[in-house]
């Protein structure tokens, strides 16, 4: 077993390593920048989602709504002038002042319940922005101000952002799941009436694992949108953007500290060849290739691989 | 005049057309060990889960230590010292013994550190002689040592008063004269402690005072021999199981 410091340590080098090698090994190969920076996208998603999923057990459909606000924050601020950097930290303050509430309100509720109460946030963030056309163009859409660039400078900007968003994302959830709040959202997950009883002030705990979750899924929509350069409300409050990091998530390890990295691997690896030798993309081809690889590993690929490691 | 450790007023909690608890008063001093007794179903349960806030009281006022306590959440509870077991165990199935016994010292206990905690459930573990549990899952401990996981539990969460509903269902004579040992080594520590428990050999051995539940209202409380000569607590017991250890007390 590595110990907690170590693999702390493994992740932040690892992550320093490609932030800053990736982007000049990947250098004119538009193709592959892509590819990876909607792999550290989603491994953001799926890393955050892990959270609030994984480590408290409540199967929240939310990602995506935080998602679409932080894309939609980020986009109407740089319209406004804002540098992308505040753009950035507004979009994930916005995330969590959102979540706050959302997360008192709707993680009372349980099971199913909350599963689809988390899954309306979405489509109400959809309607405002729709509705709110003065803003947010509406159904038409927002152009981020300052691209439009030189695309391969953004290209490579958009890589390295989202690669170190990532490896944020990734030691937020190990620093969480090791610490006082990690442990009681652990007791929460596996008996919350249990957890109640030894003093776990559940509501509080499950509500702050909500809000740090959101945030970088806030920011990750913002460094989408400037990647892009273009968002509408169609695409950034799409379901997708909230299962696909659960299957992500799924695929390599529910409430692992590694488990999202390697699930989000699996599941772009997995479209990507779905997309390329199928012609007609169908997500539903998609969609059987990954019921099939729950059904094998079912705990994820991850603790499959370490539990058969350690009986042999 | 002393105030009660608590101080339960009138409380009643209905479910639909139920009265599970009908108009109970009762206190419990610093350090008393007070028998909970009645037959299945007559609101032992229910009352503990209203004391500890687990359930709301549709009626009445409860305090702990001088503070309205009603309507308060058992979280807060239990870290204020008011700790439960119960009936059927609950252990966190994905945690080994020694950290079952460590998120109690952590959250209720007010352990400054995971490792400190770790140290005093290691140190109750011990004190509970289930020692050779410490890296188990509960799925592998029997009954009677999850029994003792649960009391370790609510050691380490250094109550004033506990309550202990049923600690002993299920186990074997051998078993529950272990378990009285660590009911006692708790009480000795000054805590008050309650004890739900349908046998009168054990209620009697342990528990100077008795509150008697019937249909859920207190039928009698006071000392534990004028209980068991209380008519009314003899009746009230005829032709359940209760009746057969009461009555039947070979001593
Ligand atoms: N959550 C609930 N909803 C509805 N009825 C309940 C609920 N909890 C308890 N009851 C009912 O209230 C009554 C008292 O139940 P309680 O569990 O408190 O009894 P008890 O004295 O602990 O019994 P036992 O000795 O079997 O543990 C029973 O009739 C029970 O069916
Ligand atoms: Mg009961």
């Amino acid at each position: 077993m590595m110990s907690r410091a170590r693999l702390a340590i493994a992740i932040t080098a690892i992550g320093a390593l490609a932030c800053a090698g990736l982007p000049l090994i990947l250098a004119g190969e538009p193709y592959l920048m892509r590819l990876v920076t909607m792999f550290s996208l989603l491994l953001v998603l799926a890393a955050s989602w892990n959270i609030v999923g994984g480590f408290t057990g409540y199967p929240s459909f939310a990602t995506g709504a935080f998602f679409g606000l932080g894309a939609y924050v980020a986009a109407i601020l740089q319209a406004k002038g804002v540098d992308w950097r505040l753009a950035l930290a507004a979009a994930g303050l916005a995330g969590g002042v959102l979540a706050a509430p959302v997360g008192y309100g709707v993680l009372r509720l349980r099971g199913h319940y909350f599963a689809v109460a988390s899954l309306m946030l979405g489509t109400i963030l959809k309607e405002l922005t729709t509705g709110w056309s003065d803003l947010t163009g509406g159904g038409m859409g927002l152009t981020i101000a300052g691209a439009g660039g030189d695309p391969e400078v953004l290209a490579s900007f958009a890589l390295r952002i989202s690669l170190a968003l990532a490896v944020l994302t990734v030691l937020l959830g190990a620093a969480i799941k090791w610490s006082r709040l990690g442990f009681g959202l652990d007791c929460i997950r596996m008996n919350e009436t249990a957890a109640a009883g030894i003093g776990v002030d559940a509501q509080k705990l499950k509500t702050y694992a909500f809000i740090l979750s959101s945030i970088p899924a806030a920011v990750a929509g913002a460094v989408y949108a400037g990647w892009i350069g273009y968002i509408d409300p169609t695409d950034v409050y799409d379901v997708m953007w909230s299962v696909k990091p659960i299957v992500a998530v799924l695929l390599g390890g529910v409430g692992t500290i590694l488990g999202p990295v390697v699930g989000a691997a699996i599941f772009v690896a997995l479209e990507e060849i779905v997309w390329r030798n199928v012609l007609s993309f169908s997500a539903g081809g998609l969609g059987v290739l990954i019921v099939l690889l729950l059904l094998i590993l079912p705990a994820g690929v991850l603790p499959s691989f370490v539990s058969r490691k350690a009986r042999s | 005049m002393t105030t009660a450790l608590l101080d339960a007023r009138n409380i009643s909690r209905r479910f639909g057309g139920l009265k599970a608890i009908d108009d109970v008063s009762f206190q419990l001093n610093e350090g008393e060990i007070v028998g909970l007794i009645g037959s299945n179903g007559a609101g032992k349960t229910t009352l503990v889960n209203l004391v500890t806030g687990h359930l709301k009281p549709s009626q009445g006022e409860i305090s702990f230590r001088g503070q309205k306590i009603t309507g308060r959440k058992p979280h807060e509870l239990a870290s204020r010292g008011l700790m439960r077991t119960f009936q059927i165990v609950q252990p966190f199935n994905a945690l080994t013994g020694l950290d079952n016994v460590a998120a109690a010292a952590m959250f209720a206990g007010h352990s400054r550190s995971l490792s400190s905690a770790r140290e005093q459930a290691d140190a109750a573990l011990s004190n509970l002689g289930i020692s050779h549990c410490r890296d188990h899952l509960p799925i592998r401990m029997t009954l009677a040592e999850r029994k003792r996981l649960e009391l370790a539990r609510a050691w380490v969460a250094k109550p004033r008063l506990l309550f202990l509903d049923e600690v002993n269902a299920g186990l074997n004579t051998g078993e529950i004269e272990g378990v009285l040992g660590m009911i006692r080594k708790i009480a000795a520590e000054g805590v008050a402690i309650v004890i739900i428990e349908h046998l009168m050999k054990v209620v009697k051995g342990l528990c100077p005072q008795l509150i008697v539940l019937h249909r859920g209202q207190l039928l009698a409380s006071g000392p534990t021999d004028e209980i068991a000569r209380n008519p009314s607590v003899i009746e009230a017991y005829l032709g359940t199981r209760g009746a057969a250890a009461m009555l039947g007390d070979k001593s």
